[in-house]
């Protein structure tokens, strides 16, 4: 099935009913290994068509994975019938008309080779040094995906993603250290740079000292920071904030921040390729009516005022919003112009946070949120990293994170530890110095 | 196409019959249509029916000791070899890899099961208008002012046949109606109703008691909206079904999962503080706790006849009288532990997903001896607080603190609610916790909660899981004020 088809067969069959299709294909590779064994192998190639059918505001959605013309034929009329028996979407808007976008190419998986050359380095490093226990995670995938609808909108774009996470433990599972990075093109000197980077990590664990729970200032990584930023995504609903059902209700258009902070979303960003239109939105709002719809770079806090919030085209209309964003195809902190290594030379006392975990909402007043820290707690002393600390369960609101950033890095290419496993959450931020962190209780957990 | 069990049957069938098997040392195929219908309303305003058929097949092979596994949704012989040998290229020429298998009885079975109404022979606008007729009866008080709904509704089929002989057809049904409603003034209070995800049919969904429910939520949401906020300290805590299923679910269900404990999850999902030596040994909570796993509970989200590697499920201990007693296995875990056998706890959340050592049901067995009701608890318990309902939850790595909060607090004096309070979240250790149960209540109290998505693996999976539990009483727990602590 191929797009031009799929708009055929929708063509003869879409009876009295404005319609968008999404055609999505991917292939992957996915390799998993665990105390310097391989546990999993994986390949696979999955599509499928999702199709909504539109009847005077009324809407259905049907979507499968059997791309025969006999089984799409009976996804738009399962998708038809749906749409004959729901009730008119108050919130109907007009579809997109005549936009185009095509920056896919023909880039294929070349499953085989890069298996082989990653199953070989990984054999390499688990007979290196049998003191460690290597584990991880590597997935390389090339998703195509393509949208058309009733009113001429065609926009096709090519995803190609390559993650690579890394945790090495010692015998005894006392010491634990984790890193990741992600690309756009297959890359094994990513792996091989978090091999080496995670020896040198382990290092500092090799001094462990306990700490109370407590508020401290801590540096948090732009792994953690990222894991924070993505959750409080999920608070940026412009109707729930009007309905006073979101911790930003009353906060649009305010300065809630210092004024360096700048957060934003731009799915051109040259670090990351990013879906540069609307497919589907993470954070809950429901854009049934906007799919397809452009994304650029938006400003979500510039200068320290909150500029814009998740929302539709219908609801921007009806509240007469100006710079709201469709979603959030990425995160972008702007840091400052240091690098890592110079900005930790000037923390005199602060306690660094590698990753974030188990992170859920505890209030929806506030914003709170729970979770854990874990695989790298950090004494920073005097600009160096002295010891590692016991991990902690923090109850911290990423609102309240924001406004207590008082110094930050360069921003980096991260993957969040909790979020990074979909290709929609890429983050960029700096290393940043957050006061007054509530590090909650002790964790024992390694 | 409907999914033809027969065909898939004779394309499987003619790989494992085929010459290509003598490259492999173990072979299996999983057949599997996932249909899912959600349907989304906000207030009145119906947002969004989805419809999802997602149907395709998996071939894992097993060569020296390593697993090879690919998918496709292209259902034919020819794909299925495609997909065998790429299986196969993933790990030919591999050194030699961990995996082993136990040896498993070979079934030839079909199993349905049984509802009595099948949640996709319901008109979708019969869906629609009960579900609105609902949201009308909540939004006709003043003090909800939103309710979002939603229903989802699950039927899957698999069809496995394994290299050993195995050849088994299945199909389940679920159902999930979820409503939640908000107060905003003077501030945000939300409230869920009491509905939970079950495998069962339509008919859950329909014989609701929601005429009872309904105003007793209404009530329940103003007055969560006046309560006190909690001050912290340490509680006697007596805790429904409704709210200590998430804590077993975390506490007990995940780190009793035996891949977990060998470090199979050490990378993404954690692994855990149990271990295989604790087995009849580890004191895991009070004599008072009795845990078993069980893939045949009724209406249970994770019951099934057999697993997806082919072997019949069971009900065994987890924990007895406070000890651990065993851990949860798949065919390979149990190898590598040097148990005979599987105890049927293998589940892939689609046809593309890689099987997983996955959690049967997990429940808190009721007190056998006495029957003790909800006022027989708060007599026993005398002064603490009374709570309800989920909310937010989250566990380390290793399953050792965790934080839980709830949907409704009442503070209990002198064996008698005396009324709500809020901005409450307890936090413990899994065993300080478990060991601090001093009662368990009769099996009247007994309830069978669960979830839909319970998360796990790389990729990522999701699995539906119930458990069960009486009321039951912990003492001495911190509890913390969630305002206090941002």
């Amino acid at each position: 099935m191929n797009i031009e088809k799929l708009k055929k067969i929708l063509e003869d069959n879409k009876k009295d009913a404005q319609y968008y299709a999404i055609l999505y294909d991917n292939s992957e590779y996915n390799i998993r290994f665990s105390d310097s064994k391989i546990i999993s192998n994986r390949v696979s190639s999955n599509s499928f068509v999702e199709i909504t059918s539109i009847l005077d505001k009324k809407v259905g959605v049907s979507s499968t994975t059997d791309l025969s013309e006999e089984s799409v034929i009976k996804c738009i009329k399962k998708s038809y019938s749906i749409a004959l028996e729901a009730e008119e979407n108050e919130e109907y808007t007009p579809l997109i008309e005549d936009e185009k976008y095509d920056d896919s190419t023909e880039n294929s998986l070349n499953f085989e080779k890069e298996v082989s050359e990653i199953e070989d380095y990984l054999h390499l490093i688990f007979n290196k040094d049998k003191r460690i226990k290597i584990f991880g995670y590597i997935t390389g995938e090339i998703s195509n995906i393509s949208i058309i609808n009733s009113v001429n909108l065609l926009k096709r774009t090519t995803i190609p993603r390559f993650s690579y996470s890394m945790n090495i433990k010692n015998d005894k599972l006392t010491r634990s250290v984790w890193r990741s990075d992600i690309s756009s093109v297959s890359n094994i000197d990513l792996l091989k740079n978090i091999y080496t980077q995670l020896l040198k990590d382990y290092k500092y664990t090799s001094i462990k000292k306990d700490l109370d729970p407590g508020r401290y200032k801590v540096v948090l990584s732009p792994s953690a920071l990222g894991d924070l930023l993505m959750y409080m995504s999920f608070f940026l609903l412009a109707k729930d904030a009007d309905e006073k059902r979101s911790p930003f209700k009353d906060l649009l258009g305010k300065k809630v921040f210092p004024e360096y902070i700048n957060l934003y979303t731009d799915p051109f960003i040259k670090d990351i390729k990013s879906i540069p239109f609307l497919i589907f939105d993470t954070s809950g709002v429901n854009p049934i009516f906007d799919i397809g719809q452009s994304l650029s770079k938006q400003n979500i806090i510039e200068n320290g005022v909150v500029k814009g919030l998740i929302s539709t085209r219908y609801y921007d209309q009806k509240m007469k919003y100006k710079n709201n964003l469709p979603t959030v195809s990425n995160l972008i902190l702007e840091g400052s112009d240091k690098e890592y290594l110079d900005f930790i030379k000037d923390i005199d006392n602060a306690i660094y946070i590698n990753n974030l975990w188990y992170i859920r909402s505890v209030d929806p007043i506030t914003g709170l949120l729970t979770g854990l820290t874990r695989d790298g707690v950090y004494k920073i002393e005097k600009g160096r990293f002295v010891y590692s600390i016991n991990n902690f369960r923090f109850n911290q609101s990423p609102i309240k994170v924001l406004e207590n950033i008082t110094s930050f890095s360069k921003s980096y290419l991260s993957t969040p530890r909790e979020f990074g496993d979909s290709f929609l959450s890429s983050v960029i931020c700096p290393y940043c110095v957050v006061e007054d962190f509530n590090l909650s209780s002790v964790s024992e957990a390694i | 196409m409907p999914f033809d069990k027969f065909t898939y049957r004779n394309y499987a069938k003619s790989l494992l019959e085929s010459s290509n098997l003598k490259k492999i040392d173990f072979c299996e195929i999983r057949f599997q249509e996932d249909l899912i219908e959600n349907i989304y309303f906000k207030n009145l305003n119906l947002e969004n029916i989805y419809n999802l058929e997602s149907k395709g097949f998996s071939v894992r092979v097993l060569l020296n000791g390593n697993w090879g596994f690919s998918s496709s949704n292209i259902i034919t012989k020819v794909s299925i070899l495609e997909a065998f040998s790429k299986a196969v290229n993933m790990v030919v020429g591999l050194p030699k890899g961990r995996v082993t298998l136990t040896t498993e009885d070979i079934y030839k079975d079909e199993d349905i099961q049984s509802v009595i109404i099948n949640p996709f022979d319901t008109p979708i606008s019969e869906k629609i208008q009960y579900i609105k007729s609902i949201q009308n009866d909540l939004l006709k008080y003043k003090n909800i002012d939103f309710s979002d709904a939603s229903l989802v509704q699950v039927f899957e089929k698999k069809l496995y046949l394994n290299s050993s002989g195995s050849d088994i057809y299945q199909e389940r049904t679920r159902i999930y109606p979820h409503f939640m409603l908000y107060k905003t003034i003077p501030e945000l209070t939300t409230l869920k109703l009491n509905t939970r995800p079950v495998g069962e049919g339509y008919e859950y969904f329909k014989n609701y008691p929601f005429q009872e429910e309904i105003p007793k939520a209404a009530e329940n949401i103003y007055e969560k909206s006046k309560a006190k906020s909690v001050k912290e300290g340490k509680y006697n805590l007596l805790i429904d079904p409704s709210n200590l299923w998430l804590t077993i679910h975390e506490s007990i269900g995940h780190s009793t999962e035996m891949d977990r404990v060998l470090l199979y999850e050490a990378n993404y999902a954690g692994s855990s503080f149990a271990t295989v030596s604790g087995m009849g040994d580890l004191v895991y909570g009070s004599d008072k706790v009795n845990i078993v796993g069980d893939r045949n509970q009724k209406n249970g989200l994770a019951s099934i006849k057999y697993d997806d590697e082919g072997v019949k499920t069971t009900q065994f201990d987890i924990i007895k009288n406070g000890v651990l007693e065993n851990l949860q296995t798949n065919r390979e875990i149990a190898s590598i532990s040097g148990m005979n056998h599987s105890n049927g706890c293998s589940f892939a959340d689609s046809y593309s997903s890689f099987p997983l050592q996955r959690m049967p049901n997990v429940s808190l067995l009721p007190n056998e001896s006495k029957d003790l009701k909800l006022g027989d608890m708060l007599n026993i318990m005398n002064d603490g607080i009374y709570i309800l309902g989920d909310g937010s939850w989250s566990i380390d790595m290793q399953r050792y603190n965790f934080q839980f909060t709830g949907n409704i607090f009442y503070e209990v004096k002198s064996g008698k609610i005396i009324g709500m309070i809020k901005d409450l979240a307890y936090q413990s250790n899994t065993q300080d916790f478990w060991k601090s149960c001093i009662e368990i209540g009769g099996k009247s109290t007994y309830s069978l909660e669960g979830a839909f998505n319970c998360g796990k693996g790389q990729p990522s999976q999701v699995a539906p899981v119930s458990h069960g539990a009486p009321i039951s009483l912990f003492e001495n727990i911190k509890v913390l004020n969630t305002k206090n602590e941002n």
